[in-house]
């Protein structure tokens, strides 16, 4: 995995994914009640997963071969992620339209909501890799729970609508809060001690606890107290807080890693023995 | 080892980089990263374990995660396992470079893809052994083709090496010999084991 | 090697020829760096002149360069006379054609050069006192060896054919013993290392011997037959008993003991001694004590055997033509470069012509170089790269590599003599010496009839005897031309006055003034000196197998795999002295002080520090400023690993 500096693009674009696919999910879910609410939402999350999408090809060293990405369907979970990064925007955009006309029909509502749930779900599944410890288990869930937790957020900011009137945003904050501190836990666990190169020991559990605090505690207070547009902001800022300690967080696994691992034990053994 | 793969003697293998060497001239990779290093295990020589160098670029895995995890299919594997990788298909997301637990592919920022060891296939096809093997001036390095048979000592994991992801890396090698570093060896493998 | 080139006439592949029986088709790292050496981009292309005033250097032309360099050699010697001018060459390139220069300085009426040598003389004498030549077993049989002692030696780094030989040889179970204050690649793969204080040597044979005769593991038949002056030797061992021996070598009792036995029960047994081992002033004699060793236990002419030190037996090339010597020939030893050039007087050097060598980083005291070539009106540096030395030059002139020019290359380990052909014309303004000499004799009018024309033809002239046809047979492989067979001594027949193994020699004692049987005698400069108590630690400076030297530590490719110069100091001494891995040090003595980076490893022995020699690039540490101009024992070599030095956190 390359150093962190050249991580920024992925922290961009994940942010931007996630938030806005996350949004679309959710306005997508809802049966039409609020409609100007969920018309914003979808534009909104539009604009922001098309954004994520422009920046993630600007990470790519030949931009002009973009299209071969979905070569590898069935077999490559970031032609999976690609796919349905392009199928959620595709149908967010076919379901505005379609409100735009004053069409409700709930199928294609619903088909909409469930590519932007799977085009979460499979961000997640990208970065499951057997050379990466420390982004497996519960961390696959993140991109779900915390897309949710946007979208829900930023539907309640707009709709000025307090945190008890809609069931779903009632649980996914705190299962969002729930599944990131099971990884939290599992992480300060783990033996032998966490080799990432910027994130460590005091430093995790800082930035974790600031991540529940500005993503998950904050937004809830703030909309408790209809203070709609900070709400936003915080779930905005939590997100990229979120994605960059994940990528900070990354451990790849290398030949070299592994060395510097047993030396130590060399020299950990010796003075013990 | 079911496909072609290497072996490395850590007893013959004195780190000198002839096999890193070698592999640029071959590949006219005279400025950009080198696709095979030369790992040292306890250089400074700490008696609490054994010393010897790990000479490693592309293990042509038997489920290889470069190849899994390509959106492009720009990875391919041979009939005898070797894993090549098709550079006008790479998008040089970079994507293998986060999946290959071994820090394998590389990217190059002025051609904006990745490459990687190809076990000089084309050597290979014509009854050559690969140039990094070739080079090894005390045969430490040897190719293993497809289904060979190897010594029985030879192993797919020693300390300083492991397959985190179940890639089932072909690489093999031989421990170390010498009357005091078969007992700091012996001992290391311990350690690690438990 | 074998080199194979693209259709741009670039170097596309570098391999070893297998038709070399001693290198057996393999290669090393330094064959294959050429191949970016040869065409990287720091390879000088033109003359350069040094700028007035500022630093750096202009390129020149040739006319413009050898009319310069021929004004000032005409004024210098009008005033000064010939032997003002200081002609230096080291072994940086290995050729027959490389004696041209002295058809130049003869016609010039003379110059200062060098006697003696840094790498490896005194164990040349001892070798030849003992032996009476310097040739030993074919490198196959090492394979054959069942007991490999490898004494001050790390061919692991510093010849890795013979160590693949070894190894092939431990693998059919021979057991391989090394003796080295540090521990290298090649201690790291030995079933026994013993790391005795350096310069300690002479007393750990002379100990090992006393053991093996006291076991009765000596061969009385041989040693009957074929040793002149056993029963002084033999006299001699009593003043080593183990307890004395382990003392001076601070070596376990025990461990010298078991070695002991091991090498003499085990047969054959071969002891491989590098140039490590006579590098300070009591080299001759530690270098006899150890060489006696196989002689004492019959280990003498014998496959898998023997003493192994160089192998002299392909230098049989006949003298080049060349004019008379004249009058004004004066030469100074290699080691005491910079005490000359402050002091040497009647006349003084005014001038220096330095070639193929990198004095200003590679000799000792190598700092006072520097300082001391400023001094002068005139320096030429001839060579590939802006070396250190290159750096203190006025004119630089651009120097081939091995593929530039045709030439026949002896060896030093093996008895084969090589055709070195040309496979690349010289880029850019390059010119080959034999060149650039021809130039400058036409330049002061000199004959110029000493320089081949036909180098093809010229070349067979100088092989042996009766061997003139054998150039287009070397043309395709290596060949042994010295009609020995594998085995050294195989009757037993040494070419010494005695005409057997010389224990004790009268004409070491005559020609060198030292001790017709070898002894030990602690360093001047040693552990047990007054000088320890102030300055405690000894400093190596060895070779790495990375560079030759200080060639090929520039390109980029060998930077990439090349071991840190970094000080290698015990944790002992480096906890007392508040010194952790990585901390920078200052390293001083009375001769100078350098600041380098320290690594801790527990693999060197306590009171030894270690930096790699080979100075190649900004901030690599000067080792040679720590360095003493010593002068070994016998024949004139260098002292680099007689040097006592402390060293403090910074």
């Amino acid at each position: 995995m390359s150093q962190s500096s050249g991580n920024m693009p992925l922290v961009w674009f994940t942010s931007l994914a996630i938030g806005g696919a996350g949004v679309i999910a959710s306005s997508a879910w809802r049966a039409p009640s609020d409609l100007s609410s969920e018309a914003v939402g979808l534009a909104i999350g539009t604009i922001a997963l098309g954004a994520g999408i422009l920046v993630s090809l600007s990470h790519l060293g030949r931009k002009s071969r973009a299209p071969l990405a979905v070569g590898g369907v069935g077999r490559s979970a970031l032609s999976h992620e690609i796919v349905l990064a392009g199928a959620t925007l595709a149908a967010a955009l076919a379901l505005l339209a379609m409100y735009w006309q004053g069409a409700f029909s709930a199928w294609p509502r619903i088909a909409a909501a469930a590519t932007a749930t799977l085009f979460l779900l499979s961000i997640g599944r990208v970065y499951h890799l057997g050379g990466q410890r420390t982004w497996r288990g519960a961390t696959v869930l993140i991109p779900l729970t915390a897309g949710l937790v946007c979208g829900e957020v930023f539907l309640q900011a707009i709709g000025n609508a307090s945190i008890r009137e809609d069931s779903l945003a009632y649980w996914i904050v705190p299962i969002d809060a729930l599944v990131f501190t099971v990884r939290w836990w599992t992480l300060a666990r783990d033996t032998p001690p966490l080799v990432a190169p910027r994130v460590d020991g005091s430093r995790l559990h800082n930035l974790s606890a600031a991540r529940l605090l500005i993503f998950d505690a904050v937004p809830l207070v703030l909309l408790d107290m209809h203070v709609a547009g900070p709400a936003i902001v915080a779930v905005a800022l939590g997100l990229a807080l979120d994605r960059w300690l994940f990528y900070a967080l990354a451990d790849q696994h290398t030949t070299e890693a592994e060395i510097a691992r047993v030396e130590a034990m060399i020299e950990r053994g010796s003075r013990i023995g | 080892m079911s496909g072609a793969g290497f072996l490395v003697d850590l007893h013959r293998c004195v780190g000198c980089g002839s096999c890193v060497l070698a592999c640029r001239i071959e590949n006219g990779r005279a400025d950009e990263l080198a696709w095979r290093r030369v790992l040292p295990l306890n250089l400074k020589r700490h008696p609490g374990g054994p010393t010897y160098f790990l000479s490693v670029a592309c293990h042509h895995c038997d489920e290889p995660a470069c190849l899994r995890g390509c959106p492009s299919r720009a990875y391919e594997q041979r009939a005898d396992g070797v894993v090549v990788h098709h550079e006008d298909r790479c998008l040089g997301c970079r994507y293998c470079e986060m999946t290959c637990p071994f820090g394998t592919p590389k990217y190059d920022e002025r051609l904006g893809v990745v490459s990687k060891c190809h076990l000089c296939a084309d050597r290979l096809d014509q009854g050559l052994a690969p140039a990094c093997v070739a080079a090894c001036p005390t045969e430490a390095l040897r190719y293993q083709g497809p289904g060979a048979a190897i010594g029985a000592d030879a192993r797919a994991g020693v300390p300083g090496f492991l397959d985190p992801a179940g890639c089932r890396p072909n690489i093999r090698f031989a421990p170390p010999k010498g009357a005091r570093r078969v007992v700091l060896f012996a001992a290391l493998e311990k350690m690690v084991r438990r | 090697m074998l080199v194979t080139l693209d259709e741009h006439g670039r170097i596309a592949r570098i391999e070893g020829d297998p038709s070399n029986p001693a290198t057996g088709g393999h290669v090393c790292l330094k064959g294959l760096g050429y191949a970016q050496r040869v065409g990287y981009r720091d390879r000088l292309l033109t003359p350069m002149r040094r700028r007035h005033g500022g630093g750096g250097f202009d390129p020149i032309t040739w006319d413009v360069v050898l009319d310069a360099i021929t004004e000032r050699l005409t004024r210098i010697r009008a005033t000064n006379g010939p032997s003002s001018v200081l002609y230096y060459e080291g072994s940086g390139s290995h050729g027959a054609l490389n004696g041209l220069s002295m058809a130049f300085w003869r016609q010039f009426g003379g110059c200062t050069t060098t006697y003696g040598d840094l790498c490896w003389p005194a164990g040349l004498e001892a070798t030849r006192l003992t032996y009476g030549a310097n040739i030993h077993n074919h490198p196959r049989l090492t394979r054959d060896s069942r007991f490999i002692l490898i004494w001050g030696h790390n061919p692991a780094e510093t010849n890795i054919h013979q160590w693949r030989l070894i190894l092939d040889a431990q693998e059919r179970g021979a057991i391989v013993a090394v003796v080295d204050p540090r521990s290298t690649d090649t201690t790291d793969a030995a079933d026994i290392h013993l790391q005795p204080r350096p310069g300690t040597d002479a007393a750990l044979a002379l100990g090992l011997a006393r053991i093996i005769v006291d076991a009765g593991l000596h061969d009385t038949a041989f040693l009957g037959a074929h040793a002149a002056g056993f029963e002084q030797y033999r006299d001699r061992l009593a003043d080593y008993p183990v307890g004395r021996v382990a003392d001076i070598t601070g070596i376990d009792p025990v461990a010298i003991q078991d070695l002991a036995l091991a090498y003499g029960r085990t047969r054959p047994a071969l002891l491989i001694a590098g140039f490590g081992l006579q590098r300070h002033h009591r080299a001759g004699q530690t270098m006899r004590a150890v060489a006696l060793l196989p002689a004492v236990t019959g280990n003498v002419g014998v496959a898998g055997g023997g003493w192994q030190y160089a192998n002299l037996a392909s230098h049989c090339l006949r003298e080049l033509p060349l004019p008379q010597e004249p009058d004004g020939m004066r030469a100074i030893p290699v080691s005491q470069v910079a005490r000359h050039l402050e002091t040497l007087t009647d006349p003084p050097v005014r001038a220096a012509w330095i070639e193929r060598g990198n004095p200003c980083s590679q000799n000792p005291a190598a700092p006072r170089v520097r300082t001391g070539l400023a001094s002068l009106d005139l320096v030429v540096v001839v060579d590939q790269f802006m070396t250190p030395t290159a750096e203190c030059a006025d004119f630089v002139l651009p120097a081939k590599t091995l593929f530039e020019e045709e030439d026949l290359v002896t060896a030093y380990w093996h008895p084969y003599l090589q055709w070195r052909a040309k496979i690349l014309d010289p880029p850019g303004e390059v010119k080959p010496e034999s060149e650039i000499w021809r130039l400058l004799c036409e330049r002061f009018g000199y004959g110029v009839t000493w320089f081949p024309v036909d180098k093809i033809a010229y070349l067979r002239k100088l092989l042996p005897a009766g061997h003139e046809s054998a150039l287009e047979a070397l043309m395709e492989r290596p060949l042994d031309l010295s009609g020995r067979g594998d085995i050294a001594f195989p009757d037993r027949r040494f070419p010494t006055p005695s005409g057997k193994v010389e224990f004790a020699s009268e004409e070491a004692a005559e020609r060198w003034g030292v001790g017709a049987v070898p002894e030990y005698t602690p360093l001047a400069e040693g552990h047990s000196s007054a000088l320890a108590g102030r300055l405690p630690l000894q400093l190596l400076s060895c070779k790495t197998r990375d560079r030759i030297h200080s060639q090929f530590g520039n390109l980029d490719w060998v930077r990439e795999v090349e071991r840190p110069h970094v000080l290698d100091i015990s944790p002992q001494d480096g906890s007392a002295r508040g010194i952790i891995d990585g901390a920078r040090v200052a390293v001083w003595n009375d001769r100078g002080r350098i600041e380098l980076e320290a690594r801790v490893t527990p693999g060197i022995r306590p009171g030894v520090v270690h930096i790699l020699e080979g100075w190649c690039h900004e901030g690599d540490p000067d080792v040679n400023a720590l360095t003493a101009e010593g002068v070994t024992d016998m024949n004139h070599g260098a002292t680099f690993y007689e040097c006592l030095v402390n060293v403090e956190r910074l």
